[in-house]
């Protein structure tokens, strides 16, 4: 006996749902091992799930990048990502590896608009409109918060704000940032020391004291 | 340890257990850390919260960037091949390749080189129409090599040398200063290879070897002199000197400090142990140089040679055959037949004295003016009216400051000497007087007889020094007149360049004078 035709297809749908729903999706590093075999929705899985803290990392590493900028160099990061496959090795984390190359390709960034500001005299500010802000006509709360936040990022120095992003946004212990930036976990103690009383310091500007009472729990 | 120090470990995590629990007390009593500890976790929510916008697209646009990401990706996998495999092993090939040639380059090739300028590949090679040797024209099959090198316009080039252009020790050469002149010169003979261009102002150059092997090669504008001698390996050239020709004036340099400076009338004289001096050029060391399309400059250099050897003093013509005057040779089988007189003529004298000429002038060469002003003295006691030794004597004399007693024996050439020599013997008091004596007034008497003479090599080098002498003492007119008959007439010179530099410093001519 033939079931009819709306049986048969709800049917194949609801075993399609459960089949899918039984499947888990696949870790980062399975994920990087199909990208070094050659396959690229595997670097799309990767960039959906991940492009979201690089690009944040990158805009609270640099300040003064445009938010175009910042889309190109979360490109690259995920290309080198794919070219870099075959080097990975699934002994290291693999957010250390992802974050390794997202300092390089902004430091890349970094080196480059220096260059480009030293020998076409470009106004790196006017350049680059911050990514915070360009978009708001009539800066709203949230706004104000992320220009504040620019603002005391980018009174530290490029060293120590690199270390604080990836400790305070990324979550980063220090033995990890160590391996992130090639340097001595001790190196990236006192980094973090000095950035943060550098951060504690400007909590002390009438601005930034009204966005923390906000946010003082 | 004070607690509130450890504030950043307590925010770092760091601290554990006990220690937690004993500062998070002290956070319960110390009202400045605990602010310092809420503002600092104030900051990270609202970090956090802040990246988390920002980390939130529009899935649009996410779905955009990560086809991008995809198609880019598959893109690059197209070029891997030469990215990950080719590229590395091609650019360590290169860095290789590159090595080799900076170590070959520069420490067996570029350094016996004094400039990286290496255009001497314009020579060529063609075989010979004419040729002198000894004052007489020979057959091509005589000649070594059969070949000559010659200049970029192809020209024949030969020279007419005597006996002491020849294989083996003690041989010199000398290239005269009006063959250097012409456009392009090239020598080929035995043992010895010259060629020397004229680029850049080059004008004059004076080489004498006392021994071996002797090369001028022509690197641009700068010129190698290599060198070698018969201990050495055959074919093995030493460089020794570099020679650069800068406003007329030749700058000899030894492994880049500079050595000497030759003037239009001095020549250097390089011997079998190394050492050098300068000299100045004599008639009767002078080689005569041929160039066939310049005839005019050949002539003009035979006839002054045939002066110098012809005309001896009366006393020594008595002594000697009567054959061994020639008048005037006008052709060059008779200059030919001259020289091979003259040859004759010193080795029967240097029986007589106790040491010969040759001996006396290897010792000049090589710095022992003592031992050479001795044998010359001693020399001239038997042979007072031998011009030759009394300027030995003087050059001595001169080098080794003895100002006085070089005019004297100048003198004694000018009274005993033929036409040129005495001429020439003039020039070098009149240089003696304006340059170490301070007495230009009696140099202008000596350049005036000079330039009054009959023989004038140096007739720019005397116009020059007299204009000079004269703007010493203060004849401005004169002076001027004397340089500028330099620039106009000797434009190509050494002396050229020096005296439109003194016309420059003279200014303006003076009306009154």
């Amino acid at each position: 006996m033939r079931l009819p035709r709306c049986i048969r297809v709800l049917t194949r749908a609801t075993a399609h749902v459960l089949m899918n729903s039984k499947t888990e999706p696949k870790s980062d590093e399975e994920l990087m091992t199909e990208i070094a075999a050659g396959d690229s929705s595997a670097l799309g899985q990767l960039y959906l799930r991940h492009n979201g803290a690089v690009r944040a990392m990158i805009r609270y590493v640099a300040p003064k990048m445009s938010r175009h900028d910042v889309d190109d160099v979360t490109q690259e990061v995920f290309l080198s990502l794919g070219k870099s496959a075959r080097l990975y090795r699934h002994r290291s984390l693999f957010n250390a590896f992802l974050f390794r190359i997202a300092t390089n390709r902004t430091r890349d960034w970094q080196r480059r608009s220096w260059l480009r500001f030293q020998f076409f005299k470009v106004d790196e500010q006017q350049a680059a409109q911050p990514a915070l802000i360009d978009s708001e006509n009539t800066p709203s709360k949230q706004t104000m918060l992320s220009r504040t936040i620019r603002q005391v990022l980018q009174s530290l120095s490029y060293e120590h704000r690199e270390v604080l992003v990836l400790r305070v946004i990324q979550g980063f212990t220090c033995d990890e940032i160590a391996v992130i930036l090639k340097i001595r976990p001790k190196t990236v103690r006192t980094r973090l020391h000095r950035a943060r009383s550098a951060v504690m310091e400007h909590s002390h500007a009438s601005v930034w004291k009204d966005v923390l009472s906000e946010n003082t729990p | 340890m004070n607690a509130c120090n450890r504030i950043h470990e307590y925010l770092d995590g760091s601290i554990v257990g006990s220690d937690r629990i004993r500062f998070e007390t002290h956070l319960s009593d110390c009202r400045v850390c605990a602010g310092k500890v809420a503002h600092w976790r104030a900051f990270e929510k609202a970090v956090r919260q802040d990246a988390s916008d920002i980390a939130c697209r529009p899935d649009t646009a996410e779905q955009f960037f990560r086809q991008q990401v995809e198609s880019a990706f598959v893109q690059n996998a197209a070029h891997s091949g030469w990215r990950m495999g080719l590229s590395r092993p091609v650019l360590i090939g290169a860095a290789v390749t590159a090595c080799v040639v900076l170590f070959f380059g520069l420490f067996l090739g570029f350094s016996d080189l004094p400039t990286t300028e290496t255009d001497d590949s314009t020579l060529a090679s063609i075989p010979i129409t004419r040729f002198f040797v000894n004052g007489s024209e020979a057959k091509t099959t005589t000649v070594p090599g059969e070949s000559i090198v010659t200049g970029v316009d192809e020209k024949v080039l030969v020279f007419l040398t005597d006996d002491r252009v020849a294989v083996g020790r003690n041989s010199q050469m000398t290239v005269k200063n009006s063959a250097i002149a012409s456009t392009q010169l090239a020598l080929l003979h035995g043992w010895f290879a010259c060629s020397v261009s004229k680029r850049h102002g080059v004008e004059r150059f004076f080489a004498d070897t006392a021994d071996g092997r002797f090369r001028i090669a022509v690197k641009g504008t700068r010129f190698a002199v290599q060198y070698t001698c018969d201990e050495l390996a055959a074919g093995e050239l030493v460089p020794l000197f570099q020679v650069a020709v800068t406003d007329g004036v030749v700058e000899v340099t030894e492994r880049k400090s500079r050595k000497w400076t030759l003037r239009a009338d001095e020549q250097l004289v390089i011997y079998t142990d190394g050492t050098a001096t300068v000299e100045a050029i004599s008639a009767s060391n002078r080689t005569v140089v041929r160039q066939l399309l310049k005839p005019e400059v050949d002539d003009a250099a035979i006839h002054v040679a045939s002066q110098s050897e012809g005309k001896k003093p009366e006393a020594d013509a008595k002594t000697e055959p009567s054959d061994t005057a020639p008048v005037e040779p006008v052709s060059e089988m008779e200059l030919s037949s001259a020289r091979k007189r003259e040859r004759t003529k010193p080795s029967a004298s240097a029986g007589d004295a106790a040491v010969s000429l040759a001996q006396i002038k290897q010792w000049i060469g090589m710095g022992r003016y003592k031992e050479a002003i001795s044998a010359l003295e001693s020399r001239l006691k038997t042979a007072n009216s031998d011009s030759e030794s009394w300027r030995l004597l003087a050059e001595c004399r001169r080098k080794t400051g003895n100002y006085q007693g070089a005019l004297t024996a100048y003198q004694q050439v000018v009274a005993y000497a033929s036409v040129p020599v005495a001429n020439a013997a003039r020039y070098k008091m009149g240089l003696i007087y304006q340059d170490h004596l301070n007495r230009p007034a009696d140099a202008i008497v000596h350049f005036s007889k000079y330039l009054a003479g009959e023989s004038q090599l140096l007739r720019a080098e005397a116009l020059y020094h007299l204009g000079k002498a004269e703007y010493s003492v203060g004849k401005k007119t004169q002076a001027k007149t004397h340089l500028n008959e330099v620039v106009n007439n000797h434009g190509a010179t050494a002396a050229a360049v020096k005296a439109r530099r003194l016309l420059q410093k003279m200014g303006p001519a003076d009306p009154q004078q």
